[in-house]
């Protein structure tokens, strides 16, 4: 036991910090939401069926999509952009999908080397992207989910103050999707682009999102 | 090698929990709710 939560304390922690959080979020999003019914002479929902709507989904899943957009963008920019003394950054000579050698590929896989990674062809091709795959996979779907809980919040407002509803389509198009996704986006952007540089020249004793604190600056791709 | 085994559930918790999530409000949205 002592020794499974050591192996897996980064995800168990987090894990955690995300129930506790999305827990608390369902209280507070509940809450104002009743509230807001009260101010509109609408009914208050039940805390079950407040789970069950789509106010919680598109609140949950607009955040989860830029999350998932940030990793992927990370994971695919990170392969070709580079950034002089960042520990996010590869060395400045090794832009690119790398060599088989480098990646352990094929004939170059070790003895223990995932079985995708030995057999070449497609699967070890499917393999090589699988990270991303699955990131933006959940980027879509989750990004797919806000739209379609989104459309149907807005839909009921709209209705709400005797205006018709918008189709799918419409929806797509409206400035409420389109200010719910982009106001995610941007603090993603920024916190991604702000670290890659900050980390050029600061440091966390013990990170290995950080450099060594004695690292020069100009040293890229080194991780303590 | 148990603690293989006990990685590899925590590789299928995170997958399950947001496949849950997702499909969840999919269906929810889909469903006009």
């Amino acid at each position: 036991m002592k020794r499974f939560l050591r192996d897996n304390g980064l995800s168990l922690f987090f894990l955690t910090i995300f129930l506790l959080a999305l827990g608390f979020q369902t209280l507070a999003g509940w809450q104002d939401f009743n509230n807001s019914q009260l101010r509109h002479e609408g009914d208050a929902l039940g805390y079950g069926r407040y789970l069950l709507s789509s106010e919680f989904g598109v609140a949950m899943l607009e955040n989860w999509q830029s999350e998932y957009l940030q990793f992927a963008l990370y994971i695919t920019a990170t392969v070709w952009f580079l950034q002089r003394g960042s520990p996010e950054s590869k060395e400045l000579d090794k832009a690119g999908g790398e060599s088989d050698e480098e990646q352990k590929i094929g004939r170059h896989a070790d003895e223990d080397s995932p079985l995708w990674a030995r057999v070449g062809g497609l699967r070890t091709r499917v393999y090589s992207n699988s990270l991303l795959l699955l990131m933006g996979a959940i980027w879509l779907l989750s990004w797919l989910g806000q739209s379609i809980t989104g459309r149907v919040v807005y839909n009921e407002e709209r209705v709400e103050h005797h205006q018709s509803g918008l189709d799918y389509v419409q929806y797509l198009g409206s400035a409420d999707f389109w200010e719910r996704t982009l106001q995610n986006w941007q603090s993603e952007f920024l916190a991604v682009g702000s670290m890659a540089i900050l980390a050029v020249y600061l440091r966390q004793r013990g990170s290995p999102e950080s450099k060594p604190v004695g690292e020069a600056h100009h040293h890229t791709g080194v991780t303590g | 090698m148990r603690g293989r085994v006990l990685m590899r559930a925590m590789f299928w918790t995170y997958t399950t929990l947001i496949a849950i999530g997702l499909t969840l409000y999919i269906v929810i949205g889909l469903m006009g709710q």
